[in-house]
């Protein structure tokens, strides 16, 4: 676990997790930062808080339920630190002292990051459905058929949950009652990662390897671009534009109304993190250990800034060679 | 090197991977039901083969005698014996490489399984997100199925078989009926050396593969068990069940303890074939393989009558209803 330098890639810190194994101490999930902590989940079965600034082990890490693999993100809010595990369990901690508040048992793994929102805990289940659970109790409040496993973490907003499944469909679900409110079934593979939205419109990928814009009432298709490779990582609001990574290693950004204007870094490696932005920047992990930025220049363009090779001291190597 | 794997991909692998899951979703989300449905499947899709492949073995073990006396006969002249042999076999319809069809296509579909299953029961993300670009979006309860229960009877299909508590008993099972299946198809050997080899190959490649399966995940080890019991039961309708019963009566038991039955078995099955050669119990029966070459019928037939007609007729028991009809038939025209 590291925190970079948005600026240069710098490593601020490092932080090792405990498994014994590498493939243990692989994090998929995006990690949630709240109050100068930030909290992770890792595949070795246990969540971990560190502070920000220091990358320092403030809770002194908790093992989660069995220690079953964690493959989502944790969701901090109402007090709580919330994951799920490969167990099938969602665990609820509190944020201030790390005890344990209450679990929600599903009959499948789940990878999906959850949601806090309005008192409730949302998130998706490997046995296809999609919870909303009462945040203070860990009772269900509602549970979401999808027709497909579900390792997207939903999107709350409006009074609307938002997620996709492996039944290749896109939901919008009443958040207070759980009653579908439409459907979009427009892709040919599953969703694999959350959508985004802005301006009333949700831009949303899917294993397709399409990116697909769809009005946030009605669920119609804006547009839709086709991306040369399946697309598992989020996609990415940046400006005026949305970007998103396609397996192949091809970062594209296009215009958020009509999907215009596409412009692309190809870092010929294969890329299935989501994405993150800040500022002018995107930023994402590659297959080849790296860690990237990109920013749009001022004529729209991609330029890679700098690269992070995590399995080395040096953070930008001296043989770099920019993708774009 | 790449388009050999985009081949396998294409030809093999995405099809057996999409056919696992389709089955899946067919057999009430049950993966160790949709294995034991594909292997029948593929078992019956090779049952031609098969049966030419039993055919084959059974006209070459009837020709044995023959290749004895050539073998005797041109036992310096190693080319001579060779091309009288390939003569023989010409002018008797065998091809002795048809015996290996089945074999050859097993290999790829078992090769093909291991893959298949290890991409089909992903656990990890990585291995889930590979395996949405296999599945043909088409097919219907793919997204359903995702991800696959690899449960069954109480074993993870997944695992490695030396895993799990009942991975020892089912390593049992693979290398029992691969014993049987072995045994039930074996050849009348040519020469003592090649009955060597085929007794030691009796006992080997079971216990191999029972070995190795305790490696293998346990899908594939239940995989062989399931297509080793329907092979048997193919060769037993297609070659009759007198290996099997013998099997089952005195034969594994004596197979294990005692050597000196087989050579008392075998110096019978000589006697009764006017073979000079020592043979194992497996030739005991073979006298029925003529069953499908006419030609080959009368050899054998004259072979067990000439010598001792109540070993005829004991022999005679353990053929199937269909080789005695034929049997009788042969001998009332001959008379």
């Amino acid at each position: 676990m590291r925190a970079l330098d948005t600026e240069t890639g710098a490593a601020a810190w490092r932080f090792d997790l405990r498994g014994d194994v590498e493939s243990d101490r692989a994090v998929y999930g995006t990690p949630a930062v709240k109050d100068g902590v930030v909290y992770v989940g890792s595949y070795d079965g246990n969540l971990y808080a560190l502070n920000i600034d220091t990358g320092q082990d403030a809770w002194n890490e908790v093992r989660v339920g069995d220690g079953s693999p964690i493959v989502g993100g944790p969701a901090v809010g109402e007090g709580l630190v919330v994951i799920g595990s490969s167990d099938g369990t969602l665990y609820a901690y509190d944020a201030a002292n790390r005890s344990f508040r209450w679990r929600f048992d599903t009959d499948n793994s789940i990878w999906a990051s959850p949601a806090i929102a309005d008192g409730k805990v949302y998130f998706g289940s490997m046995d296809r459905n999609v919870y909303a659970i009462d945040a203070e109790t860990g009772k269900e409040v509602w549970k979401f058929p999808t027709g497909g496993a579900v390792t997207a973490a939903p999107l709350v907003m409006d009074g609307r949950v938002y997620v996709g499944s492996f039944s290749s469909v896109f939901y919008a679900i009443d958040a207070e009652t759980g009653e579908e409110v439409w459907q979009f079934p427009g892709a040919n593979n599953w969703y694999w990662s959350r959508a985004v939205a802005n301006g009333g419109m949700l831009f949303v990928a899917s294993m397709d390897g399409r990116l697909y814009a769809l009005d946030a009432g009605s669920g119609q298709l804006v547009w839709t671009i086709q991306t040369e490779a399946p697309i598992i990582g989020a996609p990415v609001l940046i400006g005026d534009r949305v970007a998103v990574a396609s397996t192949n290693g091809v970062v594209q950004f296009v215009k958020q109304q009509g999907g215009a204007d596409p412009v692309q870094c190809n870092i010929r490696t294969t890329i299935k993190a989501h994405l993150a932005a800040a500022g002018s920047r995107v930023f994402f992990r590659a297959e080849d250990h790296t860690i990237r930025a990109l920013e749009i220049n001022v004529n729209g363009n991609p330029d890679e800034v700098w690269i992070h090779q995590s399995d080395q001291d040096d953070p930008v190597p001296r043989d770099w060679t920019r993708s774009c | 090197m790449e388009l050999i794997g985009d081949l396998w991909d294409l030809i093999i692998n995405r099809p057996m991977i999409n056919s696992l899951v389709l089955l899946y979703w067919v057999c009430f989300s049950n993966f160790g039901l949709s294995i034991i449905v594909f292997t029948f499947a593929t078992r019956l899709l090779m049952i031609p083969l098969t049966m030419r492949q039993v055919r084959m073995t059974k006209a070459m073990g009837a020709l044995a005698p023959r290749v004895q006396e050539i073998t005797a006969k041109y036992k310096d002249d190693p080319q001579r014996r060779s091309q009288e042999t390939m003569k023989l076999y010409r002018e008797s319809g065998v091809n002795p490489i048809g015996c290996l069809g089945p074999l050859v296509l097993q290999m790829p579909i078992f090769i093909g399984l291991f893959w298949a299953l290890r991409a089909t029961l992903a656990s990890t993300p990585e291995g889930l997100a590979d395996l949405s670009s296999k599945l043909y979006p088409w097919l219907p309860g793919i997204g359903e199925s995702i991800p696959i229960d690899p449960y069954f009877l109480g074993l993870n299909l997944g695992d490695i078989t030396q895993s799990s508590q009942l991975g020892p008993l089912l390593a049992l099972l693979v290398a029992g009926s691969t014993w049987l299946m072995q045994k039930m198809s074996a050849t009348r050997p040519t020469s003592e050396q090649q009955a060597q080899t085929n007794r030691m190959l009796l006992w080997f490649m079971p216990i191999m593969i029972g070995v190795f399966s305790l490696g293998f995940e346990t899908g594939l080890t239940l995989y062989w068990t399931v297509s080793n019991v329907v092979g048997i039961i193919v060769q037993g309708f297609i070659g009759g069940w007198g290996q099997f019963k013998q099997a089952f009566a005195f034969g594994f038991l004596s197979g294990i303890f005692s050597t000196e039955k087989k050579g008392t078995d075998a110096e019978k099955s000589s006697k009764s074939n006017g073979a000079d050669t020592k043979g194992t119990a497996d030739e005991v029966n073979s006298g029925e393989a003529s069953e499908s070459t006419p030609g080959i019928e009368e050899e054998v037939s004259d072979g067990h009558r000439g010598k001792d007609g109540q070993d005829y007729r004991r022999s005679d028991r353990t053929r199937s209803k269909g080789a005695r009809r034929r049997a009788r038939r042969s001998r009332n025209r001959r008379r």
